[in-house]
């Protein structure tokens, strides 16, 4: 997820290197004069002058020495074949202009007979090479939060469910890829809405499949009095069949919304977020609120919460159950729905999203404590967290093996997880 | 009163000679002391000092949520106390997981009923045996190392169903019994395991007089058998019928103890069952569903 | 249309190997779920381990495949127990969450590049089965009539496999019958009742955990010899949802269940298969028909498996051949 927007800034470099390479292997060729080094300066795009380059030789004897002009260049001619050593002097960048990796301040190259070498001192925002642990750290952590609030809010109807109706619905991941998936239709595809509007459009239209869903489906099922298990299989067999529907609809491919795909970096210390993303996490966060204060406040909130306590007695006491399941379907699958659209902002829309999605969701929702909103919130953070901050010493590939590490040692330690009740369990 | 110290390590001289009178036992069969279990705050069990006298028939009654059913949770190893310990024949049970405590000789019931339904009558008794070496997985394909065993076990099992009047039914799925026959089952179960102390979690719940009046004939079978009874009971009549002692629990603690007669008489006892209406809230009573 | 190249599609998937190892993954099911009461959802974890072990002793390490086969069958019974020891306590949908996640990750960990110098990462591992294939001793040529055919090769690993299918519901049948298997079907029954009864329940489901999770190590075994390789994408969680919706086709907790399932699951899924390409094929279709068709048979098939399983459920919840009777019994 991290990675692959700092898979995007590596894939840029790259691409700025081979680029200026060919630049400037043409223009040495027209030169065409014997050995030099030479190079163009830029920061932010923009060509820096008056930096001052200096080359040494193999003994250290001083070889020559050039300042950058206006248009960034600069360009230094060798006595010959042999090992140089190039310094830029960082005393005379501009201020607030650095080093992109301060360690390559001074470069030794080897230059065969006749050809141009071209430096590059690569300028601006270190990137993450070399022990600047603490910034990768720093901006893990924010990666963290922004995946955390995601998973939270597409695991609070996951778990709720679980409360209500032991009901453990591996088609949840499904109504993150529908929502997402939707919005894209309705914002990329066909109608070109702005993606605001396709967003909501699709967590309606998500909300009402999850209502009907349960409506028409899972409640008379649960009239006859089927078993957790059988239940498991209906879901599973939900799963299977809305997932190949929107592969066949919407294909194998990754694909993006059309608003907000490329946005500059705002920057504050060691966090770097773009406004989209910035946005985004705002958003969950008000949202994670406003379950909250929903549940705490609002009679429904309250009912939902009674029924998940303790069905028979929420019952009995004159709750609705049927429709206090209803809601939350409804609310849970419009949630599942939000954070897909602001996973497939974030990252991409496919037909596996939410199903990779889930496992995570899974690992939140047992970790926080099955059955509980809140649970689900604290889970999802935690996971969000530790999977990312783990790509800041591991592999991005494996960062799913740490949650399913914090997983088995919350599992161990308090198996009814963090806000679960103390009961018995097994 | 050394030989009392000396099954008593845990507690002082002072302190026995200060224990309430009948708590100490001549030959106590399980000896509890301080003995805490707190849920959320609450004191479901908190018992300085209990015995149980072997070869008795002890009741344990007191108004729901009173703690008895997580006392029997405790005692069994199905739940861990925040502290305390206790004895079975001088032998501390504290962290014993629930079947090792079973193995010597503790075998419990359950409030609700616990039939293995898809297992036949016979199979559900044929598993409370403890001398089939079969069960153990490097034998369980040696047929001929277990088959003798087998028969003698089945033999047994059929010999206990005759005596609980569930012979007939021993092929049948256990699941297509009545309650009370389940009931019948479960306590013909328990002691296919050899128990030494028997505790049953309301043996009479939900089942009918007429099939109650068996149940009791059983337990009193049992006991002159040697096997020691500890039964949780509300309903009255019957732990006047028989049982030797009653321990009256409420909010967790001992209230008193004495013979059936005795107990009955005590003004705290009848506070405990008439001045305050029984409580609702019994969710502890349903600790183990 | 043709229904002979239809029906000989069908019959050659329901009885070729791939029904073979989803009637062992089935059986090790059926013994977890069937029979111990264990909700296992990462049953393609078992599959992966047994593959990716026989296949990494023989090309990464260069070693026997006879090595690699117990090789990989020791992973299973590690994973089995690594997976159980912390979860086996808990409630049974811990452990069905547990399991599921466990299995995917352990893919993800295999396809990642640190683990590409042992496990081929997204690349796999290729030319395994040599010596398997060495002991083959029927002649060259396909075997079989129409489209009902298979390779000398292909026929070489079906006897393999359905022999140990036999092999391993004969002795699914024999433990379940003994004491020990009483003893499990018991803990499925009610576990705090067994406990109560003197019986280590957690180490009967540990137990029975290995045995299925090893006969699930057979399955990947064979899926690796048959291809002669292994690949990650061959390992996602659906492969455990086939799997059970094999297990269920057939029936739970009987002996033949998952074997009749296996083959019933191939037969139906490569029958519609081919009987959406016959169609496409055909012309008898629209053509935007026939366009959205082409080449999504796949997907189309596993469509109608999620409607066919919520069907079951709704409809048959003891499955096709299961009692009704004994259903209600359970809880």
């Amino acid at each position: 997820m991290s990675n692959a927007r700092s898979l995007r800034s590596v894939v840029a470099l790259v691409a700025v290197a081979v680029l200026s390479l060919f630049l400037f292997g043409s223009a040495q060729a027209q030169d065409g004069e014997g050995e030099a080094f030479s190079g163009t300066l830029r920061f932010g795009g923009e060509p820096v002058e008056g930096v001052r380059i200096s080359v040494v030789g193999a003994n250290g004897e001083a070889v020559g020495e050039a300042v950058t002009g206006a248009d960034g260049r600069w360009r230094i001619e060798l006595p010959g074949p042999g090992t140089y050593r190039a310094t830029i002097d960082t005393d005379t960048l501009p201020e607030g202009v650095t080093l992109r990796d301060p360690e390559r301040q001074t470069l030794e190259v080897t230059v065969t007979a006749g050809r141009s070498r071209p430096l590059i001192f690569a300028l601006g925002e270190p990137v993450s090479r070399g022990p600047n642990v603490g910034e990768k750290l720093a901006q893990a952590v924010l990666n963290g939060v922004k995946f955390g609030l995601i998973i939270a809010m597409c695991a609070i109807g996951l778990s709720l469910i679980f409360g209500l109706t032991g009901l453990i619905n591996f088609a949840h991941g499904e109504l993150v890829t529908l929502g997402a998936i939707l919005a894209w239709y309705f914002n990329a595809d066909t109608f070109g809405a702005p993606l605001i509007l396709a967003g909501v459009l699709a967590v309606v239209v998500a909300g009402a499949a999850g209502g009907g869903v349960e409506f028409s489906l899972l409640r008379p099922l649960r009239a006859r009095r089927l078993g957790m298990f059988q239940f498991m299989v209906v879901t599973i067999g939900l799963s299977l069949l809305a997932r190949h529907v929107m592969l066949l609809f919407f294909g194998p491919d990754r694909e993006r919304y059309i608003d907000y795909a490329l946005q500059a970096e705002w920057t504050f210390g060691p966090f770097a977020v773009t406004p989209r993303d910035f946005t985004i996490m705002a958003l969950s966060a008000v949202i994670l609120i406003g379950v909250a204060v929903f549940l705490q406040r609002a009679r429904t909130g309250k009912a939902i919460r009674a029924v998940a306590d303790n069905p028979e007695l929420a019952e009995s006491s004159g709750i609705d159950v049927d429709r206090v399941v209803l809601v939350v379907w409804v609310a849970g699958a419009a949630l599942a729905a939000v954070g897909g659209v602001f996973f497939g902002s974030v990252e991409a829309v496919d037909w596996l999203m939410g199903f990779r999605l889930l496992l995570l969701m899974f690992a939140a929702v047992v970790l926080g404590g099955l059955g509980t909103a809140y649970g689900a919130m604290v889970g999802g953070l935690l996971i969000g967290l530790v999977t990312e901050v783990s790509t800041v010493w591991a592999s991005p590939e494996i960062k799913a093996v740490f949650a399913l590490g914090v997983l088995v040692l919350a599992l161990l330690v308090r198996p009814q997880g963090i806000l679960g009740q103390r009961e018995r369990i097994g | 009163m050394s030989g009392a110290t000396t099954i008593r390590p845990e507690l002082t001289q002072a302190a026995l000679e200060a224990a309430p009178p009948g708590r100490l036992k001549d030959d106590p069969i399980l000896i509890t002391f301080g003995m805490l279990k707190t849920f959320g705050g609450i004191r479901a069990v908190d018992i300085d000092h209990l015995e149980i006298e072997r070869g008795t028939i002890t009741a344990i009654i007191g108004p729901n949520g009173a703690g008895k059913t997580t006392l029997f949770n405790l005692l069994t190893g199905f739940d861990r106390p925040d502290r305390g310990s206790w004895r079975l024949d001088g032998r501390l049970l504290g962290g014993l997981p629930p079947h090792r405590i079973a193995r010597l000789g503790m075998v419990r019931t359950f409030q609700l009923t616990k039939s293995l339904s898809r297992l036949t009558v016979l199979e559900n008794m044929a598993v409370a045996a403890q001398t089939q070496r079969g069960e153990r997985l490097e034998r369980a394909l040696l047929r001929w190392l277990w088959q003798p065993e087998e028969a003698r076990v089945r033999e047994r099992a059929q010999a206990l169903l005759e005596r609980f009047g569930l012979a007939h039914m021993a092929g049948d799925q256990a699941g297509t019994l009545s309650g009370g026959q389940r009931k019948l089952l479960e306590m013909a179960r328990a002691l296919m395991a050899d128990p030494t102390l028997v505790m049953l979690d309301e043996p009479t719940a939900g089942v009918n007089p007429a099939l109650t009046e068996s149940l009791l004939e059983h337990i009193r079978d049992l006991n002159a058998e040697g096997v020691t009874i500890v039964f949780v009971e509300h309903n009255m009549d019957v732990v006047m019928d028989i049982s030797d002692w009653v321990v009256v629990m409420a909010q967790g603690r001992i209230l008193t103890e004495g013979p059936p007669q005795e107990v009955v008489a005590n003004e705290e006892v009848i506070d405990a069952y008439l001045g305050r209406p029984r409580d609702t809230a019994d969710g502890e009573e349903e600790g183990d569903a | 249309m043709d229904f002979d190249i239809i029906f000989g599609n069908a019959a050659r998937a329901g009885l070729g190997p791939q029904a073979a190892i989803f009637a062992l993954a089935a059986i090790g099911l059926n013994l977890h779920f069937g029979y111990a009461g264990l909700l296992n959802f990462g049953q393609v974890g078992f599959m992966m381990l047994g593959a990716y072990g026989t296949a990494i002793v023989v090309a990464t390490w260069g070693g026997s495949l006879w090595l690699g086969i117990p090789f990989g069958l020791g992973l299973c019974v590690a994973f089995a127990l690594a997976l159980g020891i912390p979860t086996l306590r808990l409630r049974s949908d811990y452990f069905a969450i547990t399991t599921i996640a466990a299995a995917e990750i352990l893919r993800l960990l295999i396809r990642s590049s640190p683990a590409t110098d042992i496990t081929g990462g997204p690349f796999g591992l290729q030319a395994i089965a040599n010596s398997f294939f060495d002991l083959n001793f029927l002649p060259d040529g396909r075997f079989g009539w129409g489209t009902f055919s298979y390779s000398s090769n292909q026929l070489w690993v079906m006897i393999v496999a359905w022999i140990l299918v036999v092999l391993c519901s004969a002795l699914v049948l024999a433990l379940i019958r003994s004491p020990w298997g009483r003893v499990v079907r018991a803990i499925r029954e009610d576990e705090d009742a067994v406990l109560s009864l003197g019986k280590n329940t957690v180490a009967y489901k540990l137990q029975a955990l290995v045995i299925g999770g090893v006969i699930g190590g057979l399955a990947g075994v064979i899926d690796a010899l048959q291809q002669s390789g292994v690949g990650s994408e061959n390992f996602e969680p659906q492969v455990t949802f086939f799997a059970w919706a094999a297990l269920i086709l057939g029936g739970l907790a009987t002996t033949v269940g998952p074997v009749v399932g296996a083959v019933l699951f191939w037969f139906l899924r490569e029958g519609v298969e081919s009987f959406i390409r016959e169609l496409s094929e055909q012309g008898w279709l629209p053509n935007a028909l026939a366009d959205f068709l082409d080449g999504a048979e796949g997907a189309i098939s596993i469509v109608l498996m999620g409607i066919g399983l919520v069907a079951l459920m709704a409809l048959r919840p003891q499955g096709i051949f299961g009692r009704r009777r004994s259903l209600h019994l359970g809880t």
